[in-house]
């Protein structure tokens, strides 16, 4: 279920404020999403290569993610490329290279992301958008869910597993539309009981409405040096594009 | 013997909705270091009792006095929250944040300490249960042991003075069994414990009651 390991390491972007890699990872985003020059596009790609390398990532890891991704760009550029008119087929070379762009950017902002954001741990991410000024109720939603998405995940395991025993296998009729149905229904029943019990349990620790947050983090001289680096990149990747 | 009466219940009558009666004109007391246990079978009215203790539950009817003040609206409640500890049943439902030491200094941040004193309690509370070094853990990584462990921290981190433990024991191998009755029976405080184990209760409680039929007996 918990999926990230990525955030285990001790490269230097691990050691990185979160806070930043988070600011630099929308404004790299951004700036590689209005590109419209392929050669900028290659330069980004490149800068997210490099970042990937520098935070010592399993290499097989993040070659799954862009395997992934890249099953769903070979669909788009062939969208692009072909065109039917009647029973003609057209080929068409301008959409290639539409299409390559679109391959390279999200490519460079899927590896980006993965330098940068995959290598925070989920729970920190929390923290570090509290300390960005995200509103607090969407942090404590989204903390809330990295706690209790495993505990969901129990509990839906526990109903298939006892489907299962009792002969269930799922097939393309009504019957297990109305069983999977019944599933979905108790996990929705189970989650509303247990939120109650949490809110019950926090009433009991003095709960009144307000989060406080334990811990804080320290802006070091190598975060400064890493914010003008990214600052650089995302200037010259605007600037250099639209000349 | 014992010293002061610090939680009273008389005549509780209480029923969920429109439901058969739970309790029926229940009288409960717990005095200073006093330890009682609570059985009962299922159904039975056990956490209900507790829950009323704390105000997380209203009863139709009777006096509940704490602290030698009656309670009655959540203001009343949420000053006896902060002396009275309780553990529920599943450890699940009470640690609900990313990490331990946060969970920890939930309650003492909400009862007003500063980031340091709530650190110094975290690290106090988890020598009390066996788990330093836990601070940074993250809680639903923890083994069911563990989770037992820290939800009775949590606890703990209120510094309360009666502590309600609602099967401190539910679902815990032996040795796990064995490391919470340790910890249980070196605690200065008044306690009331819900348990199934009649062995367990022997070891740790002066008197055992039992509720049946809405009864205590």
């Amino acid at each position: 279920m918990h999926k990230e390991q990525l955030y285990k390491g001790d490269s230097i972007i691990h050691s990185l404020d979160p806070r930043l890699r988070i600011v630099c990872a929308v404004f790299f985003s951004i700036s590689v999403a209005i590109v419209v020059n392929t050669r900028t596009a290659v330069s980004a790609l490149l800068i997210a290569v490099v970042c990937v390398l520098m935070a010592k990532l399993d290499i097989k890891v993040v070659g799954d993610r862009i395997k992934k991704l890249n099953f769903i760009m070979a669909a788009v550029i062939l969208l692009f490329i072909v065109s039917f008119e009647g029973k003609a087929v057209h080929f068409s070379p301008q959409g290639f290279s539409r299409g390559l762009l679109i391959v390279l950017k999200s490519n460079a902002i899927v590896l980006f992301l993965t330098a940068s954001l995959a290598t925070i741990e989920l729970t920190t991410i929390g923290h570090a958008l509290h300390h960005l000024r995200v509103p607090n109720k969407l942090v404590h939603i989204f903390l809330f869910t990295i706690r209790y998405l495993g505990v969901l995940h129990q509990e839906y395991e526990r109903l298939i597993k006892a489907m299962k025993i009792r002969g269930f296998i799922p097939k393309m009729n009504i019957h297990t539309y109305k069983s999977l149905a019944n599933l979905l229904g108790m996990l929705l029943v189970k989650a509303i009981d247990r939120s109650e019990r949490i809110v019950a349990a926090m009433k009991c620790r003095g709960f009144s409405g307000k989060f406080f947050i334990l811990r804080h983090f320290i802006f070091h001289k190598k975060d400064f040096i890493a914010a003008a680096i990214m600052a650089g990149f995302v200037l010259l990747i605007i600037g250099v594009d639209r000349l | 013997m014992m010293g002061r009466t610090l939680i009273e219940l008389k005549n509780i009558c209480f029923s969920y909705e429109n439901n058969r009666p739970v309790l029926r004109e229940v009288d409960f007391s717990i005095k200073e270091k006093e330890r009682i246990g609570l059985i009962g079978s299922n159904g039975s009215g056990k956490t209900t009792l507790l829950h009323l203790i704390v105000g997380l539950l209203k009863p139709q009817k009777g006096r509940i006095t704490i602290f030698d003040k009656e309670r009655t609206c959540e203001q009343d409640f949420s000053e006896v929250r902060q002396k009275v500890g309780l553990l529920f049943q599943n450890a699940e439902d009470q640690l609900f944040c990313a990490t331990v030491a946060e969970d920890i200094a939930f309650g003492p941040l909400n009862l007003g300490k500063s980031h340091n004193e709530a650190e110094e309690i975290v690290a106090k509370v988890l020598k009390q249960v066996g788990l330093e070094g836990y601070q940074d853990r993250i809680t639903y990584k923890l083994s069911g042991g563990e989770k037992r462990l820290v939800s009775i921290a949590t606890v703990l981190a209120m510094e309360p003075e009666v502590l309600l433990l609602d099967e401190p024991t539910y679902g815990l191998d032996e040795e796990s069994e064995k490391r919470v009755l340790n910890i249980l029976s070196a605690l200065p405080l008044a306690m009331t414990i819900i348990s199934h184990h009649r062995n367990f209760l022997e070891k740790i409680t002066d008197n055992i009651v039992r509720i049946s039929q809405g009864k205590i007996c």
